[in-house]
């Protein structure tokens, strides 16, 4: 490997570090379309992007475990339903690839979903008195056996957890995605539990999809190891950093940060599709831009948090800008 | 020492995660050591102090 592209895969693993660390996603939705652009073939760009994933959420695991964010019985039942929706996602998959209507469906859906999960959060984050409370209040307040005590003092039924793991395994298996995005504020909204302990549960959930889609791939021999190795350089430090910063910012300033990267993603996914359909090249581009600017914007924006943080607050224009 | 090539793909496979898991365990207890030795420094130099 050529010394600069070293140093970029590098540099590039630590930003996304940052940020699966602090949100408890972002991994494959940025390193499969760096690989992609780099040259690689699309199945080994997917699967180097799962096992690159599989290595980062380890260390962001232990980093959360280490903070006390983990609740392993929230994520074990979350990894066996949504082991069962991935399946059941899969199969629509199936069934519109055979109708001839997978792409676009696929493509429109996960504009929106990324879309309106974005404005949800951005919205929750913005207001003082939090609508997202109400809902996990209600939801709580079912008492459909049996009941499960959770981390951060939370109790709910294991049923409704269930149900929640089902339905986001059924739309990560439709979009293809590790569903880091989706199981984050499902978790917080939906069941109410704390936002740091959200991404630390998420990131174990994603530690074990992650081992088995490398496996899946590596199996035929579609995993760079040489890159994976030299991005994981990066992103070991950046976990550790992101993680860190989750118990120096606010809840309210992750949910933002989260919002902005999903309405990034969001336009970039809207205008490559558009790209492809109306054969604009530029339009390409335009969304790898978007990709690559919010990556390193708001992983600025999240060690800058921390770093005022540090400082009481922080008085200096950076600080202000952040917090204005 | 083992030739992976000549293991079968599952085997191949299972290698390529555990190196991965290694490779990952490793920088884990490597940044750690490294952030246990001057995390505190770093920190007060933010804080400016």
């Amino acid at each position: 490997m050529e010394p600069a592209l070293l140093v970029l895969f590098v540099v590039f693993g630590l930003l996304i570090g940052i940020l699966f660390g602090f949100f408890g996603m972002g991994g494959s939705f940025l390193v499969t379309p760096a690989l992609l652009v780099l040259g690689y073939p699309s199945r080994v760009a997917v699967g180097s992007g799962l096992a690159f994933v599989f290595g980062t959420s380890v260390i962001g695991a232990l980093r959360h475990r280490d903070h006390g964010q983990v609740d392993y019985k929230l994520a074990a039942i979350m990894t066996v339903a949504m082991t069962v929706g991935i399946e059941a996602g899969k199969r629509v998959v199936d069934t519109l690839h055979a109708a001839g209507s997978a792409d676009l469906v696929i493509s429109v859906t996960y504009v929106g979903l990324l879309a309106a999960v974005g404005l949800v959060t951005l919205r929750d984050a913005r207001s003082t008195g939090s609508s997202s409370v109400d809902l996990s209040e209600r939801v709580q307040a079912l008492e459909i056996p049996p009941m499960v005590t959770l981390r951060g003092d939370v109790r709910v039924s294991g049923t409704l957890i269930v149900a929640l793991g089902l339905v986001v395994g059924v739309l990560s298996g439709f979009l293809g995605v590790g569903g880091g995005f989706l199981l984050m504020p499902a978790m917080m909204y939906g069941l109410g539990v704390p936002a740091a302990i959200a991404v630390g549960t998420d990131i174990l959930q994603i530690t074990i999809s992650g081992a088995f889609g490398a496996f899946v791939y590596a199996k035929d021999g579609l995993v760079a190891l040489p890159v994976v190795a030299t991005l994981l350089l990066g992103s070991a430090l950046g976990a550790r950093i992101g993680a860190s910063a989750t118990s120096l910012v606010d809840d309210d300033e992750i949910k933002g940060y989260f919002a902005a990267m999903l309405l990034a993603g969001s336009l970039a996914v809207a205008t490559k599709r558009i790209g492809a359909t109306y054969g604009i090249e530029a339009l390409s581009t335009v969304s790898i831009a978007l990709v690559f600017g919010a990556t390193v914007l708001v992983s600025g924006a999240v060690v800058l948090a921390a770093v005022c943080r540090l400082r009481n607050g922080g008085t200096d224009t950076w600080c202000r800008l952040l917090t204005s | 020492m083992i030739d992976v090539t000549s293991l079968p793909s599952t085997a191949q496979a299972l290698v390529l995660v555990g190196a991965v898991l290694a490779e990952s365990i490793a920088l884990y207890v490597g940044y750690g050591a490294i952030t246990a030795a001057v995390g505190e420094s770093v920190r007060r130099i933010l804080r400016g102090e």
